[in-house]
């Protein structure tokens, strides 16, 4: 009696347990097939397979991807691209295949992830290979920092330029209440805001639930004092806040106290944000030059951007040529794992050149990392224009970004607080400073 | 003055009803809307143009029907092997007597406290190392796993409420361990075990986090992870996140209906056999 | 019936299989997470030992502070809130004399179907300070009270905790009325013979007799509330700043954000002894007042 029990609960047990791993069995088999059968090529001659880890999930994405996978068949018949589409996660899946040793042979990532690759060995150095000298020699003035890491080191090939924010203004709405442009200094941009508030009007929407879109706002105004931007809070080591930061975080106080942003400003995000400035609802934007074509095709001819505002008119000329963005290295990198590591070099630097080319001719994006011989075929709007003929060449000097993680998401989270009504300058310096102190010590 | 009192003790309960059914209409009408509806204009009622193009979206940009067995398979079975082995080690941790008991049950009690985000890695590696990368192992496996803790609890609880009557009169009557274990203690917890198979169902269905970083071929993906086909890089479609919330939670919602008129029936069939 | 209870080829048979999945797939983990917390460690390259370093630094973390405050409170709510409202719903829907008893406690899971995700994003509308129902059922009401729900670092710790205690009240509740439907009949009838109102025979012998759910309930609130996460993460990215953090949030910006999962790691031990801590702490403050 009682091993018929014994007997039955283990059939039961071991059943369980079958079923789930006839399951996983089954489908195991099932892959292998259909890789297989994807990985044969049809004409008998061995297809090169290169993994690559990149973004492709909208129109932004995936349209300059396949556009340079066209091209790579061209120029490379007898390698085939396998995409593992990635998303937004903070490339904590990337990592994910760091840590079980399943890299990509190809893949897409920040400056902060590389510098953990780096540590890890899990990036290529792309130093020495024939195709960073030619990537170099074609690449654009002024972006060796996109390229060339603080180490010296090339981890990977980039495709866009240096990015940088913007302020975006309803030319429209400005008229009705009669502000005066350009706005040139924080006063001026504290009255408008109050001007605006009284109308009716969000002065200015931010989707500040992402912390770096606040602290793009920042470094717009601490870029107006000090041209480096926050590449001091390391190079010098300081243990404080150097002054032109203390200005700007009294700045940014103000305007808040002015009523810039909106109460639930910092639970904003980019679909709020841009709805309240593309509806008529807010007069303002801030946000990457990228925004340009999203606001055109939404706004036409109503929106423009203006430069940064300072502390006084002078300060507003001359500081013209300082953009707010910084470069760091991105792009595509290699893993040294990868199989086909000379192929997969060659394809990567192939892919950032041709999405560079792609952002260029048919975007008409001059922010891209290499020049372009094609000409621009698309529609190219008037604020892009502008930037192509005012700003580029009259480019002073670009931002250098932060390279500690620490030091980066403290501002980080202390720059969305500015955004809190009874948050003081005061906490800002404080938060700010204990992790210096700590971090340059 | 009876039906007064009535009235009064019933009308927070029904108020109750509205605040829990409202989020599953808001759901469907939010899965009918576009970005400038869901924030700007009605955030709150019914869709005033039903955007049924949300649906076709989601179903043109990745294979609902696969993605769906996927879930129901992972699901299920890792439901099915969490009840199993929680209601065996519940009953020799709950009735049965032997010295490290206690101990036993703190140790099954420490899992339930771990964040998914600090074992993540440690667990890839672990999926890996069993060959079971992209394969239903890698979240039956982690999912019984992360179950069990929870489960064996609730488990323990209902079975250390059962009168000691019961199981005397059973060994009286010359049943074996086992036997007691089948036909006396688990026909009594199966209110508990309707209440664990519809949780563990629901937390498996909806798991996202180890879905996403353990499941890279498409042909194993689980329904949450559509959700990741509406994030564009700056702006997100929510409309067509709303479809895709829906076609995963709807059939859920219609399974518990369905499921809770069994979970009644259980409790009277378990209420039958205690008397 | 000693000897009965106490095979041990029973014992073992039993609980082998739960022990050896969850051992491997669970406690191993930990085990590695425990010893990697004296490491500075980035997660992927070689680690090195640096000893009560990262414990020495955590004491010093102002994250560590917001944290176990919002944990703290965060672990009230779901308490008060979910075993509150769980029993009282329990008791009514148990209760012959209810009227759509059924639909009623259908209706009460419902919330607890649907994904984390829907449920934030609801109430993140509803409590949007212009447009949000909250603010404008005060306007409605006439109560002159607005509150920048999300965005304000003191409330909006509450406010997430409401919707997590909300979202999985069901799933108390359904804990609850289990445990209501398991109490014999003959019991209650007893009580009521001796003319015991239906509350006070209710409190004299269905609560009573359900301490084992509750000590379960308890725990389940109190640990769920020390670790939260997934509502902060959706609802306000832990911010304005770093004041939605919870211990789980820590362990997220480190490992994750700052690829220091040495200090990750020493932050989960502080999350799992606590967890720890509270279970036994209630698990004995039970058993003393059975004695």
């Amino acid at each position: 009696m009682k091993r018929k029990y014994v007997k039955a609960l283990s059939v039961l047990a071991a059943l369980s347990l079958t079923i789930s791993l006839t399951a996983c069995g089954g489908n195991k088999s099932d892959n292998t097939a259909s890789s297989a059968n994807s990985g044969g090529a049809n004409d008998g001659t061995k297809k090169i397979q290169i993994k690559i880890y990149a973004q492709h999930f909208d129109e932004d994405t995936s349209k300059p991807f396949d556009y340079a996978v066209e091209e790579l068949k061209k120029e490379m018949p007898n390698v085939e691209i396998v995409l593992d589409e990635a998303v937004q996660d903070g490339y904590q899946k990337l990592k994910t295949y760091a840590a079980t040793g399943n890299m990509p042979d190809i893949y897409e990532t920040d400056w902060t992830t590389l510098q953990t690759f780096a540590k890890s060995k899990n990036v290529e150095l792309l130093d020495s290979y024939p195709e960073t000298a030619d990537f170099k020699s074609k690449l654009n003035t002024g972006l060796e920092s996109r390229l060339t890491a603080p180490d010296g080191h090339v981890y990977a090939f980039p495709y866009t330029g240096i990015e940088f924010q913007l302020l975006y203004y309803n030319k429209d709405i400005f008229q009705k209440v009669g502000i005066q442009t350009p706005i040139k200094t924080i006063d001026q941009l504290a009255d408008a805001s109050k001007k605006l508030s009284a109308a009716g009007y969000t002065p200015m929407a931010i989707f500040a639930k992402e912390k770096w879109i606040t602290t793009a706002f920042y470094a717009g105004l601490v870029t107006r004092e000090d041209a480096k931007g926050f590449g001091d809070l390391e190079a010098g080591k300081p243990n404080a806040l150097p002054t032109a930061f203390v200005t700007a975080a009294e700045q940014m106080k103000k305007l808040q106290e002015a009523g810039l942003f909106d109460a639930n400003a910092t639970n904003t995000n980019y679909d709020q944000a841009s709805s309240q400035f593309f509806s008529g609802k807010a007069a303002m934007f801030v946000n990457g030059q990228w925004e340009i074509y999203s606001s055109t095709e939404k706004l036409g001819d109503k929106v423009d951007w203006m430069y940064w505002p300072a502390k006084d008119e002078a300060t507003y000329d001359s500081s013209k040529g300082f953009i707010n963005g910084a470069g760091s290295p991105g792009g595509f990198s290699v893993s040294p794992s990868s199989k086909n590591k000379e192929t997969a070099v060659k394809v990567a630097s192939f892919l950032a050149q041709k999405y560079s080319e792609y952002k260029y001719s048919v975007l008409g994006s001059p922010i891209v990392s290499v020049k372009v011989d094609k000409p621009m075929t698309g529609e190219v709007p008037p604020m892009m224009k502008r930037i192509a003929d005012e700003v580029l060449p009259n480019v002073k000097s670009y931002a250098t970004a932060v390279n500690n993680v620490q030091i980066k998401n403290v501002v980080d989270d202390n720059t969305q607080n500015l955004l809190v009504s009874g948050f003081t300058v005061k906490q800002f310096t404080d938060n700010v400073n204990r992790i210096l102190a700590k971090e340059n010590k | 003055m009876n039906k007064l009192r009535a009235v009064l003790v019933q009308t927070p309960l029904w108020i109750y009803f509205v605040i829990s059914v409202y989020p599953l209409v808001w759901m469907i009408s939010y899965s009918l809307k576009n970005n400038d509806e869901i924030f700007v204009t009605n955030p709150f009622g019914f869709p005033t143009h039903f955007r049924i193009e949300n649906y076709i979206a989601a179903w043109s940009q990745f294979n609902i029907p696969r993605y769906f067995i996927n879930s129901f398979i992972v699901s299920s079975v890792s439901t099915l092997l969490i009840i199993v082995l929680a209601l065996m080690f519940s009953f020799a941790i709950a009735r049965m007597r032997w010295k490290f008991r206690e101990s036993v049950r703190l140790y099954m009690t420490i899992g339930m406290f771990m964040p998914l985000q600090v074992i993540m890695i440690p667990l890839a590696i672990l999926v890996r190392d069993f060959h079971l990368t992209n394969t239903y192992g890698a979240l039956i496996v982690p999912y019984v796993a992360i179950g069990l803790p929870f489960s064996c609890l609730i488990f323990y609880g209902f079975m250390k409420s059962i009168p000691g009557e019961l199981e005397e009169s059973a060994c009286m009557d010359g049943a074996n361990i086992y036997r007691m274990f089948l036909q006396i203690i688990v026909p009594v917890v199966t209110p508990a075990i309707a209440t664990v198979a519809i949780f563990q169902f629901l937390s498996n269905w909806n798991e996202f986090m180890l879905a996403y970083i353990l499941i890279s071929d498409e042909a194993m993906k689980t329904l949450p992870l559509g959700l990741l086909f509406f994030q564009g890089q700056y702006s997100t479609d929510w409309g067509g996140m709303g479809a895709v919330m829906t076609i995963a939670s709807l059939p859920m919602v219609i399974v518990y209906l369905f499921f809770s008129e069994q979970v009644e029936n259980a409790m009277t069939v378990g209420s039958a056999v205690k008397g | 019936m000693n000897r009965y209870l106490s095979n041990k080829k029973a014992i073992a048979l039993f609980l082998l299989p739960a022990l050896l999945i969850y051992s491997v797939v669970i406690i191993y983990p930990v085990l590695q997470t425990v010893y990697r917390s004296f490491f500075n460690w980035d997660g992927l390259s070689t680690a090195t030992w640096n000893g009560l370093s990262n414990y020495r630094d955590l004491l010093e973390d102002p994250l560590l502070i917001t944290s176990l405050r919002n944990g703290l409170l965060f672990a009230l709510v779901l308490a008060v809130f979910q075993i509150g409202l769980g029993t009282v719903l329990a008791l009514a829907c148990a209760d012959p004399r209810i009227k759509g008893r059924k639909l009623l406690k259908t209706s009460y899971f419902i919330p607890v179907v649907l994904s984390v995700t829907v449920v934030c994003q609801l109430w993140i509308a509803m409590y949007d300070p212009t447009n949000g129902l909250i603010n404008r059922l005060f306007n409605l009401l006439h109560i002159p009270y607005q509150q920048n729900w999300l965005t304000s670092p003191t409330v909006s710790i509450i406010a997430i905790a409401f919707v997590n205690a909300w979202q999985f009240m069901g799933y108390q509740f359904s804990l609850l009325y289990a445990g209501v439907k398991s109490i014999p009949e003959q019991y209650m009838e007893a009580a009521t013979i001796d003319g015991c109102s239906k509350w006070m025979a209710h409190r004299k012998v269905t609560i009573p007799l359900m301490k084992e759910t509750y000590k379960f309930c308890l725990i389940v609130a109190i640990t769920s509330g020390i670790g939260a996460f997934v509502q902060m993460l959706i609802m306000t990215s832990g911010g304005p700043g770093t004041s939605n953090y919870t211990l789980t949030y820590m362990i997220y910006r480190y490992a994750f954000m700052e690829s220091n999962y040495g200090y990750a790691c020493a932050v989960s031990v502080v999350l799992v002894s606590l967890s720890l801590l509270a279970t036994v702490i209630i698990n004995k403050t039970f058993d003393r007042k059975e004695a």
